[in-house]
């Protein structure tokens, strides 16, 4: 069976560019709408789920969903200090740490409008096990003393948390002695100050978790299983990966806004694309006659106009893709926020194009083009011949 | 005219549907999104919300203060009533099952929140009964549970677990996907700390509202316990604000969509009118003027508009028909949006219709007859 050459679709394609245009910027503009919601969802899910280190195990109160929840006594900690499988540094300390957090409600800086911060109270060892966190202005809070460090892309969204600054936490003022960056992780959303200073700031006796870097994998699953079954503590351990991968939930409101616009958008869009295939038909109803009259089927008739619907379609994704990904590119320079509903408190994300997001997108597209394609297809394959020649 | 425009809406059925559904689907998204920005940032205010003020830690609302500040607060001139307010959270056998779960004094709750609607057997019960609790349909639902069943809560933020007795439910338009506990039972459980999250405190009158807020904040400046009072909008906009730069974010996905209906509609008058050439030709040659091609091809444009803003308006009001609540697990319990929301779709699909119209319309009419008869294809 011979088919008609793609060529044809595509000059003719581009003779009619106004109304090419038109429709494939209606496919791009849907498809540039889903890949920016869908960055957004992507940009949390990463800042959430690149937290995690998979040797670092939080020790933390059964059945909690947040660190802020949890609560660890003092002789809980004991216990856990002495498990078997905690890693040791070069100088032979275990590294293994008890930490706090809390919520502190700061203004943002264009709108003034309040919103939750978590300050973590960290000792010498948590810095040890999260490599990630590095000081790139002033340095490390001094232990006995009011002060704290800022994630560098949170001091930039809220006021006052220049260095030299101090802010107020719960009962006095501390001192912003240097800026942290911690990749795109959960951290970069995070102020840490000394955990005996803040627990005394927040009337605090206990702890909120113990951290626990593990030797190797195997090591692991032993502080895990020594967590959960010691009588004397019965707490939970699970990594850091585990943790923050169970929070990417905050990101659930955004996905489904993205899939509903998406799928709304799309339904007008192939209507649209409907329209300008039915005219395209109509304006070549004898082009169809004198295809039939040199031999062609009505099926090749009809995969022929199934493929410019597409090629149209593929054009619009690309539109849309090349759009979407240059506006996220230039937004993505920029950290944005929204609250981490498991913590209560302000996650900083990126907005995040990944090849699998502009994929999508693009498969998008090509269901548009086929549903919107293929009505207009069949009717064009069933032109009766003799009717479609006789019409001028 | 009026009947010429029928005519040609009516000459291409197949092309005037569908440019009808595309633009009344559009038009349906502009209004679901209008609503929802709406809902977020202008919360509905009745005559006891105006009243109502939200008392709590300046640090955050996970910090508490003492129990003793309801004392205190009374006393402040103009405070009609203080009743404590604690959010429990927990959740139900599994974390993933998450409640919310407030615990509050229950005789005071249904004074304070008039909204709330329940039966007087319910209310009664709901005062009497320590364990009891008042839970919203759409809970009830999830879970299968009836009136007079005993659930355990599990604490996720307290270290405790509640039994509690559903002795009712109770009808709110806002929201029904809350458990209302007793406050006292919640605080005898926990061991009386004497510690609480919030305070709602109500105004004697509209008018004295702000100076209640400033005097509360004053008379706990400098204690241990620092508080941030806000009248009830004000509390509620800030957990919006938390959530991002939603506003901003919607805003311009409502004007995408907006600019695509334009492109549609504009897209296919010009396919009509390009086809049409031939016609208008014929009708300048018989006599029409330029005004009349115009209005011609401008009505056609501002019905198509209309026709599809009654197709979105239809699809809305059945959507309002639908058990939104179940669909979206609560999160939208009733699709019902504003007659202003309505009112502000209608003229923008008609700007986009006359947009679309006079586009192709002005290039229409200005040309001279020989250029029309030229232009066919």
């Amino acid at each position: 069976m011979a088919r008609i050459p793609i060529k044809y679709n595509l000059r003719y394609l581009a003779v009619r560019w106004t109304s090419t245009l038109t429709t494939a910027l209606t496919f791009g503009l849907v498809v540039g709408v889903f890949v920016m919601v869908m960055s957004m969802v992507n940009g949390i899910e990463k800042a959430l789920t690149t937290s995690g280190d998979p040797l670092n195990v939080l020790v933390m109160r059964k059945g909690v969903q947040a660190e802020g929840q949890s609560v660890v006594n003092i002789p809980q900690y004991e216990t856990i200090r002495n498990f078997a499988g905690i890693a040791r540094d070069a100088r032979g300390t275990s590294l293994v740490g008890p930490e706090i957090v809390v919520l502190v409600n700061k203004p943002r800086v264009k709108t003034g409008a309040l919103s939750n911060i978590q300050v973590r109270g960290v000792g010498a060892i948590s810095y040890e096990v999260r490599p990630l966190v590095k000081i790139v202005e002033g340095r490390r809070p001094r232990t006995g003393l009011r002060e704290i460090i800022v994630a560098k892309s949170l001091a930039g969204r809220f006021q006052g948390l220049a260095i030299g600054e101090h802010v107020r936490l719960g009962k006095g003022d501390w001192l912003v002695v240097g800026h942290f960056e911690a990749g795109r992780s959960a951290f970069n959303s995070e102020i840490w100050a000394d955990y005996r200073e803040l627990m005394q700031e927040f009337d605090r006796g206990e702890y909120n978790t113990v951290v626990a870097r593990a030797t190797g994998p195997a090591a692991v699953a032993q502080i895990k299983y020594q967590a959960e079954n010691d009588p004397r503590i019965r707490l939970r351990g699970l990594t850091e990966e585990e943790y923050y991968n169970q929070q990417t939930a905050s990101a659930g409101p955004i996905k489904a806004l993205g899939l509903f616009l998406a799928v709304i958008m799309s339904i007008g869009a192939c209507f649209a694309g409907m329209n300008t295939m039915y005219a395209s038909v109509s304006s070549r109803v004898r082009e169809i006659g004198t295809l039939r009259i040199l031999g062609f089927t009505p099926q090749a008739i009809l995969a022929s106009f199934l493929i410019e619907s597409i090629a149209l379609s593929i054009i619009g994704g690309a539109i849309g893709c090349a759009a979407g990904g240059l506006i996220v590119n230039m937004l993505g320079r920029l950290p944005t926020g929204t609250m981490n509903i498991e913590t209560f408190s302000e996650v900083v994300f990126y907005f995040t194009v990944t090849p699998t997001l502009l994929l999508r997108g693009m498969a998008f597209a090509l269901i548009m083009g086929v549903v919107g394609g293929v009505l207009p297809a069949i009717n064009a394959s069933k032109q009766p011949i003799l009717e479609a020649l006789r019409q001028t | 005219m009026v009947r010429l425009i029928l005519k040609n809406l009516l000459r291409n059925k197949k092309r005037t549907a569908l440019t009808v559904l595309s633009f009344g689907f559009s038009l349906f998204l502009l209004v679901a999104l209008a609503t929802f920005l709406n809902a977020l940032i202008n919360p509905p205010e009745s005559d006891a919300s105006i009243l109502r003020l939200a008392v709590r830690r300046s640090t955050s609302l996970a910090e508490q203060m003492p129990l003793a500040y309801a004392e205190r607060l009374k006393r402040i001139p103009h405070v009609a009533d203080v009743m404590p307010l604690q959010w429990f959270g927990g959740y139900y056998q599994e974390p993933r099952n998450m409640l919310a779960t407030l615990a509050l004094d229950p005789k005071q709750f249904l004074e304070f929140f008039p909204e709330i609607e329940t039966t007087p057997a319910d209310k009664a019960a709901f005062v009497s009964e320590r364990r009891g609790a008042l839970v919203g349909p759409t809970i009830m639902n999830q879970f299968g549970w009836h009136v007079g069943q005993m659930i355990t809560i599990k604490g996720n933020i307290f270290p405790v677990d509640l039994e509690i007795k559903i002795v009712g439910t109770y009808h709110n338009v806002e929201e029904e996907n809350a458990i209302y506990i007793n406050w006292d039972y919640l605080h005898e459980t926990l061991g009386k700390p004497g510690k609480i999250g919030a305070f709602w405190v109500k105004a004697d009158a509209k008018e004295n509202v702000p100076g209640i807020a400033a005097a509360i904040d004053a008379t706990f400046r400098n204690s241990p316990a620092e508080t941030k009072t806000e009248t009830e909008r004000a509390f509620r906009l800030g957990f919006v604000s938390m959530l991002g730069n939603v506003k901003l974010i919607i805003g311009s996905i409502a004007c995408v969509v907006v600019f695509t209906m334009l492109l549609v509609v504009t897209s296919t008058m010009a396919m009509t009118i390009r086809e049409r050439m031939r016609e208008v030709a014929i009708l300048k040659t018989v006599g029409y003027r330029r005004i009349h091609i115009l209005l011609m091809i401008v009505g056609e444009g501002l019905a198509i508009a209309l026709m599809g803003w009654v197709l979105g308006y239809l699809f809305c009001v059945g959507l309002g028909h639908m058990d939104t609540n179940r669909m979206t697990q609560g999160f939208v319990p009733k699709f019902n949006p504003p007659a202003m929301i309505y009112a502000l779709t209608m003229a923008v699909g008609l700007m986009i219709g006359l947009i679309s119209g006079l586009i192709p319309g002005l290039q229409a009419s200005a040309l001279t007859i020989s250029e029309a008869m030229r232009k066919l294809e």
